[in-house]
């Protein structure tokens, strides 16, 4: 720091200062809001660092933010975490895109996407075979028979192969990120209903 | 002449009887002026004794419409009736540069906590979030 600096330039230091602090808040905030709904439904993958994905997405979303000035309210970013099914994967994909609003997927599942920073929803389902034909096997092999035992299954059984239900029930365990205006940002795929 | 004799004759002639009405006179004037002295004595003490019962009446009313003078004050011997204004308390002066020195110090401090922040922010979002790599769902 200049030490003939004058008033003015120190007013300019603490403004600085404050903005610095205020997106620093901001981050720490929503990443520990992040993190709390992470870390407990990830307690199988012993191998993942909540903190990292969290602070990452945290600061994702503060540049979301400036560049659509909005507020830095962590409270802002509302957070779900919440059974959906592949199938609703998809129509969440065909609203982003209906509202030409980017959406990221981080699949902490079959890590078909980069554990911390995803993929884009579109680009992903272009590219997550590997993922479906893990989940299709998965619900074939280790979820299919305890939903069947329980009696889970809500599809309507139009046929008795339930295997090709793996698209249409609610055992994928997610945790969904809305932005200030409500609209959906980030899926995280956080594991399946086996899991927990 | 002669007359001017006989004049003088008869005039010494009648010696005795001549001297006496003087005297008498001369005692009746005497006493006359006594008494008139004893009378302008008793009219000074009249007066004296006026005087002095108007004096005594003076005295009173004086006495009476008299201010009594205040009490005699003891005052220390710094004492001062017009005391001067006293200088008003000024700011002690620091030397400007002092000051923005500390200033600056402190913005220096909070600068490296905030910046020390930033980095360990940073370094976390920098970091791999698989601590293992390779894939899970495989292993």
């Amino acid at each position: 720091m200049n030490k003939k600096m004058n008033w003015n330039n120190v007013m300019t230091q603490i403004n600085k200062l404050r903005e610095t602090l205020k997106d620093q808040n901001f981050c720490i905030d929503l990443a520990h809001k992040f993190n709390s709904n992470i870390k407990p439904n990830i307690t199988h993958r012993y191998d993942l660092r909540s903190n990292v994905i969290s602070a990452y997405w945290a600061l994702e979303f503060m540049e979301h933010n400036k560049l659509n000035s909005y507020d830095l309210n962590a409270q802002m970013i509302y957070v779900e975490v919440e059974y959906y099914s592949y199938l609703n994967l998809i129509e969440l994909r065909d609203t982003a895109y209906t509202l030409n609003e980017d959406l990221y997927v981080v699949d902490l599942i079959t890590e078909s996407t980069d554990a911390k920073s995803g993929m884009e929803i579109d680009d992903w389902f272009d590219n997550n075979d590997y993922f479906q034909d893990s989940m299709q096997t998965l619900w074939d092999t280790e979820i299919l028979p305890v939903w069947i035992n329980n009696n889970k299954l809500v599809t309507r059984k139009t046929t008795t192969n339930y295997s090709h239900y793996w698209k249409y029930e609610d055992y994928i365990y997610q945790m969904r990120v809305y932005d200030a205006k409500g609209k959906p940002k980030l899926v995280i795929l956080l594991g399946t209903y086996i899991d927990y | 002449m002669a007359k001017k004799l006989g004049r003088g004759k008869s005039s010494t002639g009648s010696l005795s009887s001549a001297v006496k009405p003087s005297t008498k006179a001369s005692t009746k004037k005497a006493t006359k002026k006594r008494k008139k002295i004893a009378y302008k004595q008793e009219y000074i003490k009249l007066l004296e004794k006026t005087n002095k019962t108007l004096f005594k009446e003076v005295k009173a009313i004086r006495k009476a419409i008299e201010v009594p003078s205040p009490s005699k004050v003891s005052y220390p011997p710094d004492f001062e009736a017009f005391p001067k204004e006293e200088p008003k308390k000024r700011a002690i002066k620091v030397k400007a540069g002092s000051i923005q020195e500390q200033i600056l110090q402190e913005l220096e401090e909070l600068t490296r906590i905030v910046r020390a922040r930033d980095i360990m922010f940073d370094e976390l979002v920098n970091s791999p979030a698989n601590t293992r790599g390779g894939d899970y769902f495989n292993e």
